[in-house]
């Protein structure tokens, strides 16, 4: 019987968990199994009738609510009034009907309804009369165990009040609630201590910037007593220690009360300034990914050189060493050693400034051509090597006030994208074109791909959105590389054109020649 | 008399200087008579036209590579020995062989000791 042995003890566990006298009875009323406080209390005694050990007049009450409850198979409920010397002691009285084992049951539970003020008061005076009728000196059981058990109740809502409070104060997140009229009436410890709230303003709008503030009382609010539904959005607080504006990430949601009316906003805002940094490791952890897709082209890319280097000087050592070598061809020889060497400096120097992060690189006037040449060193091997046509259309003598690296990334991006795209396709090319207009240049990236699917389309400049098998794209690519050049007042999107795959990319432009560094 | 004394040697590689390199070695040093190609695609045609002894061959190159061109070069009725050199981890020696390839070097080389290993396998 092990399963009904598993039963009973699982509605022991249930009575025991109960903060309160309770029991379980049987459709006559009889006492089944009492838990320990109603034990300590006195009440509900194992085999006897379960109003035996409380006042004479609950007989009835009890009838009753077993009545309803067995009827209509529901919890009923009614106030049990205990007559005391000084003012009477009330209880709700519950009585929710179960079946354990194909028996009817019936829970019940005594709850003390009273203030534990009231009841203190009660239980300093002698309960003038009870249902056992022991001497007045001597408080009632009940009485004696109920207000027990009361500060028991008490001590342990303290205890777990304390508990969420230390939790909502160490979190990390600005946890707020404020009233309907945007009055703030908690703020957890993050708001004291590292921006210097407190509940003294009139509204939360002190707290924030007027953009946020008008925010806040236009649009979030209305809406959210209107459809109830969360809001969530980047707004800017104030940090008052500060003066500091702190960009978060802030949800703001209704509390409502037990008949579904609104009376609090709940808020929790996160710290965006963590995540911006984390984005930043993104970006170059993003850029570090491109460069690795790209490290066996480039070692191809220094080998060959290398062969070079290698081949003219054992060949030259040896006719230097038979006097097979005239001055001028060792000159002509050596020279073509040197500009191969130079070519290798140029890559390793191209890595290095790639792989710097460049974002806090002050904003230089960089030619266009420059920043084409450089990011060509990297991949254009690679499409050599892979049978892709490279074609880089005349590029127009611009200067950009940008930075350059940013800028070679963004374009390194969209040649490695074009390249994934069409390495598997027979016909194999990509373009790079430029147009001029007044004040800005506009770059296309052009490959033999035939567009991309509408519903990638709309998806493709989200962060971590990728077509690409597991391991080889991030999903950053396209995201980072759309905030690197609309930070710099630019645009990049996707336009076919005549059926190909084409991602543009706009810059402002200086006038070429004054100043510009190449 | 030079070690390829009137063999006719098909340089194959995308750069002009290590062209360069080994036809020395094989003109100057060796006596052969040598031919370049800058590609596969170039190579194949001059393949069809001439009979060479030998072809060297890079195998990352534009257009069409040196393992496309290995296996054009085989279907030809008089096949040259075909070696491929790389600077780049592609394909073991033994996959080289496997594909056809009388041997397989890599770069950076010392050209004298490439071409004496040519040598060494032509005339084994």
């Amino acid at each position: 019987m092990d399963s009904s042995n598993n039963a009973i003890r699982a509605f022991q566990g249930m009575a025991e968990a109960m903060r309160a006298p309770a029991c379980f009875v049987d459709p006559q009323g009889v006492v089944l199994f009492s838990n320990s406080d109603a034990n300590r209390a006195g009440v509900f005694i194992p085999n006897d009738l379960i109003f035996k050990s409380l006042p004479p007049h609950s007989s009835s009450l009890f009838e009753k609510l077993l009545g309803n409850a067995a009827s209509t198979n529901k919890e009923s409920s009614e106030n049990l009034r205990w007559e005391s010397e000084q003012s009477p002691l009330d209880f709700l009285v519950s009585v929710t009907p179960l079946y354990v084992l194909n028996r009817q049951l019936f829970f019940i539970a005594l709850h003390p309804v009273k203030s534990v003020s009231a009841i203190d008061e009660l239980q300093a005076a002698p309960a003038a009369k009870n249902a056992t009728s022991e001497p007045k000196e001597k408080p009632s059981p009940v009485i004696d165990a109920a207000s027990m058990i009361i500060n028991e109740e008490q001590k342990r809502i303290q205890q777990e009040c304390t508990n969420y409070l230390s939790l909502i104060d160490s979190t990390k997140e600005v946890l707020a609630l404020f009233d309907l009229t945007g009055k703030p009436i908690f703020i957890n410890l993050i708001c004291k201590e590292i921006f210097g709230w407190n509940l003294s303003v009139a509204t939360i709008a002190e707290y924030v910037t007027p953009t946020t503030a008008q925010k806040y009382f236009k649009e979030v609010f209305p809406a959210l007593l209107k459809n109830g539904k969360a809001w969530e959005g980047e707004v800017e607080i104030i940090n008052k220690n500060t003066t500091e504006i702190v960009p978060v990430l802030q949800r703001i949601f209704l509390i409502l009360d037990s008949e579904g009316n609104p009376i609090y906003f709940g808020t929790t805002a996160t710290d965006r300034r963590d995540h911006q940094a984390s984005e930043r490791a993104l970006a170059q952890a993003a850029k570090m990914s491109a460069l690795g897709s790209m490290a066996g082209g480039i070692a191809h890319e220094i080998n060959n050189p290398l062969a070079i280097i290698y081949g003219k000087s054992c060949q030259i050592r040896k006719l230097a060493s038979r006097g097979d070598i005239s001055p001028s061809e060792l000159v002509s020889e050596l020279e073509k050693v040197e500009q191969t060497a130079l070519r290798i400096s140029r890559i390793v120097k191209g890595l290095r400034s790639f792989a710097r992060n460049g974002e806090q690189d002050p904003r230089i006037q960089a030619t266009l051509n420059s920043i084409v040449d450089e990011t060509l060193t990297f991949c254009q091997e690679r499409f050599r090597n892979h049978g892709i046509e490279l074609n880089v259309a005349q590029i127009p003598k611009v200067a950009i006030n940008c930075r350059a690296v940013q800028i070679s990334q963004v374009l390194l991006n969209l040649l490695n994208n074009a390249f994934d795209a069409v390495e598997p396709l027979e016909q194999r090319w990509v373009d790079v074109q430029f147009e001029q207009e007044d004040g800005r240049i506009i770059l296309s990236v052009v490959d033999s791909g035939s567009g991309v699917a509408p519903n990638i389309a709309t998806r493709m400049m989200d962060p971590f959105f990728t077509t690409k098998e597991a391991g080889r794209g991030s999903g950053l690519g396209l995201s980072i590389a759309k905030g690197i050049i609309e930070e710099h007042g630019g645009s990049l999107y996707y336009s076919p054109l005549d059926g190909h795959t084409r991602f543009v990319v706009t810059l402002p432009t200086q006038e070429a020649g004054r100043k510009a560094v190449a | 008399m030079k070690a390829f004394d009137g063999k006719r040697v098909l340089v194959v590689d995308d750069e002009k200087l290590l062209r360069e390199i080994l036809r020395d070695e094989f003109v100057i040093h060796g006596g052969a008579i040598c031919d370049e190609a800058s590609d596969g695609q170039e190579a194949l045609a001059m393949a069809k036209n001439k009979q060479y002894d030998i072809v060297i061959s890079d195998i990352r190159m534009p257009r069409s590579n040196g393992l496309q061109l290995l296996a054009e070069v085989i279907k030809l009725p008089v096949r040259p020995l075909f070696f491929l050199c790389t600077g780049y981890s592609d394909i073991s020696r033994e996959e080289a062989l496997r594909k056809g390839a009388r041997d397989l070097f890599t770069k950076p080389f010392d050209p004298q000791e490439l071409v004496s290993a040519i040598h060494k396998s032509v005339f084994r």
